[in-house]
């Protein structure tokens, strides 16, 4: 299959190119859905998308075919050729990566995922539907399970040529819980994982005691005070910060941090990592978007801002070295977010709070340009004198993400993976929940 | 296009024994242009086809789709389709049965004046240099913009064992600006999208440089704005946020496929659930709109759902599968993203009927209160919870704007809402083009007159 993503960068350069790059990515998946309490529909899927970038001098250009014959590729690459010259120059544009040697990831693929069948993915499926089922209080909206192998190949005109492969497989349940006339909150849980190691009867067990604690919520005066971030929240905040340290945000101006590399940004307890080659992660690859190879990067450190994410196209604007992070041709993004388990354990976390929330989904907005937080909580439980006593109904949070970084108080020991995010409970102090 | 590879798969598919098969085949191309600051920083072609195989055996849905259209592939596939479906029909306790419908054969296509593809690229990008340009002229505070255009020409043939037949050509044209001004820590985004099932004269017909100015000026005002205090307060809704409210926070939760899973209107046929001015719709018109269709992806003749006439709850938006549930006739709400997906149930064009008020006397007529101004997106549940940002609100003091917020984010519960509207105007607009996500992208529009109506509002920012 790398002769697809030669041949386009062949093309490309007998056309009067100055520089090609070609990405190929080919997927096979397997997908089982839940609607209305009932597996609704099995799918099989083969996708594959040919991407390419023709550069004359400056100018860029860009294509994208799912026609991978000779005429279908040579038809993209010229596309993306006339595309180029009817461009202006891009100023910024410097030149595509260099080969450097790719890293040893492990855990990546795993054969039992590869070779999954139909009957095997619904009855897994069912197992989790089951699961939250057994409990009458319950009725599942929907949910899914989806298994996928996928083959990358990149290839640039500087002699770049990689290729790579991957399983993953990811379940969803969401529950809802009625009980006497009332009904309980959305909950929703879910894992992936690179090899066929999730437990179906535990997502389903999850998605339904979520839901049955969430009901008999009672209404919360408003209060200052402290949240524990449980893991989901905590991943989603951790992700939204991490795009203020995005070296795209970072060139624009459009990020507070942009100047503050080697200060501190975050209490002591804070240390973040961005690895795109740990073993079994879920965005752990052997090399980035274009084909430079992943790597580990320490981007905050004991409070300390030290590294931005980019890709080559960032980092040459910004005068440093990529990262490994490119996702699109000139987009950066994570690859695994790490955040260092801190010296709290599980019932550390709660001791002394007065009054306090465990928030365990929160809907709505943070902005990584000014830190604003805003949104409400649902499935939150009221925290009084260290104990969990009641859930609370939805209720408003609000404040700023730059300063509840300097406000985290207590980082637990405990370390959860939550998709691409590996993080322990977090508590922030005085927060200002609005009931 | 493969006619003969779609008959394959339907033949090979029906062969096997499923009771119902149906072939979506779809080819087509997108070019996109975005410029920012002066620079193109993404301009692509991109052209794909491939098909979607759909089959009902024993009770039980099997879907498989490709891109590697030779008739071995093909053949697979659609084996692969009803042995899926096979394989999760003894784990359904209920079977699913589809409602009936008359096979149509017919050809359809967007009504369009300027075909995008025949629009020299010069002069596309020129639309979108020239709107760059005119934001940048207006000072230093604009720091980040992006002008995007985007057109799409598509061909859809599906058939199915009903005997239906429906070949579609689908143009679409669309311009968006977006633009963000700073001035120290204050922040302010602004954004206007304008397109749909629309060809070239989408950009002949609107001024795109007089867009871009109007959307830069906006973030620019608003930087000086204040943030306003929270609170349970009067609303005058423009357009597009009633648009907004009537797609995300109460449309979704009238999909049958939501109420059968348990919204907020489950069970509520016939009853008041909002004020009687409030009559809303999810259409297949009008022409040109984003969410435009003759027939859905089930090839149903898509036609018009009244969900609330008069405050009262009447319908609910419907594929083959629910319509035959409720006992109803399919609504032609059965929409996929692309050949690869399953259809599901979903919105087109959703919005509110226009009443006799004249939109100015609303404010007017106000004592106090809030007149809010364009969407910026933002979340609902299937309970009818939602909470929305405003691009720009006025605070409204007897009868006159008084002053300009920022900042401002609006919450509560749709159907709350809904039954406090006590001032609807005679302004109807669709214009309010977007792609809705529900599990898949597909182009919605929605809108309607300016209303009054009671709700939370917050500051932010």
């Amino acid at each position: 299959m790398s002769e697809v993503v030669e041949k386009a960068v062949k093309k490309g350069i007998s056309l009067g190119a100055s520089e090609v790059e070609a990405h190929y990515s080919l997927a096979r998946s397997i997908e089982v859905k839940i609607e209305s309490n009932e597996i609704s529909d099995v799918s099989w899927k083969i996708n594959r998308s040919l991407h390419i970038a023709v550069i004359v001098g400056k100018k860029l250009g860009f294509s994208r075919t799912t026609d991978v014959s000779s005429s279908g590729i040579e038809e993209a690459v010229e596309n993306a050729y006339k595309l180029a010259c009817s461009s202006n120059e891009n100023v910024f544009w410097k030149r595509l990566p260099e080969p450097r040697p790719f890293p040893n990831v492990k855990g990546t693929f795993d054969d039992s995922i590869s070779s999954l069948g139909a009957e095997e993915a619904v009855k897994l499926t069912l197992e989790m539907l089951k699961e939250a089922k057994a409990d009458s209080r319950i009725s599942v909206p929907g949910g899914l399970l989806n298994s996928t192998v996928g083959e990358t190949y990149v290839a640039n005109s500087l002699g770049i040529m990689g290729c790579d492969r991957g399983t993953e497989i990811a379940m969803e349940l969401m529950a809802l819980a009625k009980e006497g006339g009332e009904v309980g909150s959305f909950a929703i849980a879910w894992d992936v994982s690179r090899k066929m190691d999730l437990n179906p009867t535990e997502i389903g067990r999850e998605a339904a005691t979520k839901a049955v604690e969430s009901l008999g919520s009672k209404k919360v005066e408003s209060f200052n005070g402290p949240i524990i971030l449980d893991y989901d929240v905590a991943a989603e905040f951790f992700s939204s910060f991490l795009e203020a340290l995005n070296g795209d945000m970072v060139w624009r101006g459009k990020s507070p941090l942009k100047d503050k590399i080697g200060q501190k940004i975050a209490v002591d307890s804070l240390s973040i990592i961005d690895d795109g080659t740990i073993e079994g992660g879920i965005s752990s690859s052997l090399f980035d978007y274009e084909g430079v190879p992943r790597m580990r990067t320490i981007l905050i450190e004991k409070g300390f801002l030290k590294n931005f994410i980019n890709n080559s196209y960032t980092a040459g604007i910004l005068g440093t070295e990529t990262t490994g992070n490119a996702s699109g041709f000139l987009s950066v993004a994570p690859s695994n977010i790490l955040v260092s388990p801190g010296g709290w354990s599980d019932e550390e976390l709660f001791k002394d709070i007065k009054r306090g929330l465990l928030v365990k989904r929160f809907s709505g907005e943070i902005r990584p340009e000014n830190g604003l937080i805003s949104g409400s909580v649902k499935q939150a439980f009221l925290i009084e004198n260290g104990e969990v006593k009641h859930p609370v109904k939805e209720c408003m949070v609000s404040g700023n993400l730059y300063e509840f970084l300097n406000r985290v108080t207590r980082v637990g020991s405990v370390l959860k993976r939550r998709g691409s995010v590996i993080t322990p409970r977090i508590v922030i102090e005085n927060v200002s929940v609005i009931g | 296009m493969s006619e003969n590879l779609v008959l394959k798969a339907l033949k090979e598919a029906s062969r096997l024994e499923a009771s119902y098969v149906e072939v979506r085949y779809q080819e087509g191309f997108i070019t996109s242009l975005r410029v920012r600051k002066g620079i193109i920083e993404s301009s692509s072609v991109s052209t794909f086809n491939g098909m979607g195989i759909r089959v009902l055996k024993d009770g039980s849905w099997g879907f498989a789709s490709l891109e590697d259209l030779t008739p071995e592939k093909v053949i697979e596939a659609a084996r692969n389709a009803v042995k899926l479906a096979s394989s999760s029909s003894s784990a359904r306790s209920r079977r699913v049965e589809i409602a009936r419908v008359d096979p149509v054969c017919d050809r359809v296509k967007t009504n369009v004046i300027k075909i995008p593809s025949q629009v020299p690229i010069e002069e596309k990008l020129k639309t979108v240099f020239d709107a760059d340009k005119a934001i940048w002229s207006k000072g230093e505070k604009v720091v980040d913009d992006s002008v995007v255009y985007t057109d799409y020409f598509g061909r859809k043939l599906f058939v199915n064992s009903d005997g239906a037949r429906i070949e579609s050509e689908e143009v679409r044209t669309y311009f968006a600006v977006q633009v963000t001004a700073r001035e120290m820590d204050r922040i302010s985004p602004a954004y206007k999208a304008i397109g749909g099932t629309i060809g070239f004269e989408l950009i002949d017909r609107n001024d795109p440089v007089k867009l871009a100015e109007e959307v830069a000026s906006r973030a620019i005002r608003l930087l000086d704005a204040n943030i306003p205090k929270g609170g349970f307060t009067t609303c005058v809704l423009d357009n597009d946020i009633l648009g907004l409210l009537v797609h995300e926070a109460f449309g979704h939760t009238a999909e049958a496929d939501l109420v059968l899973s348990g919204s907020i209107l489950t069970g509520k046929i016939g009853e008041q659930i909002a004020s009687e001015h409030v009559t809303i719709i999810d259409s297949p018109e009008p022409a040109g709109a984003n969410g435009w269709i003759m027939y859905d992806d089930e090839g149903v003749r898509a036609k018009p759902v009244k969900i609330i006439d008069k405050g009262i709850l009447k319908g609910f938006m419907h594929n083959r599968e629910s319509a035959a549930i409720f006992g109803v006739e399919p609504t032609g709400n059965a929409r996929a993203q692309g050949y690869s997906y399953t259809p599901l149930i979903r919105m087109r064009n959703t919005y509110m009927e226009a009443g006799d008020w004249d939109p100015e006397e609303i404010i007017r007529e106000t004592r106090e209160g809030f007149y809010l101004k364009g969407g910026l997106g933002g979340q609902a549940d299937s309970n009818g919870e939602f909470m929305f940002s405003v691009q720009e609100a006025w605070k409204i003091e007897n009868g006159r704007l008084v002053e300009p917020f920022r900042g401002v984010t609006i919450s509560g519960n749709a159907i709350e809402v809904l039954k406090s509207i006590d001032a609807v105007g005679k302004d109807l607009k669709i214009e309010s083009p977007g792609n809705c996500g529900k599990f898949q992208w597909v182009p919605v529009d929605g809108g309607g007159p300016h209303v009054r109506a009671r709700m939370m509002i917050g500051g932010s920012l």
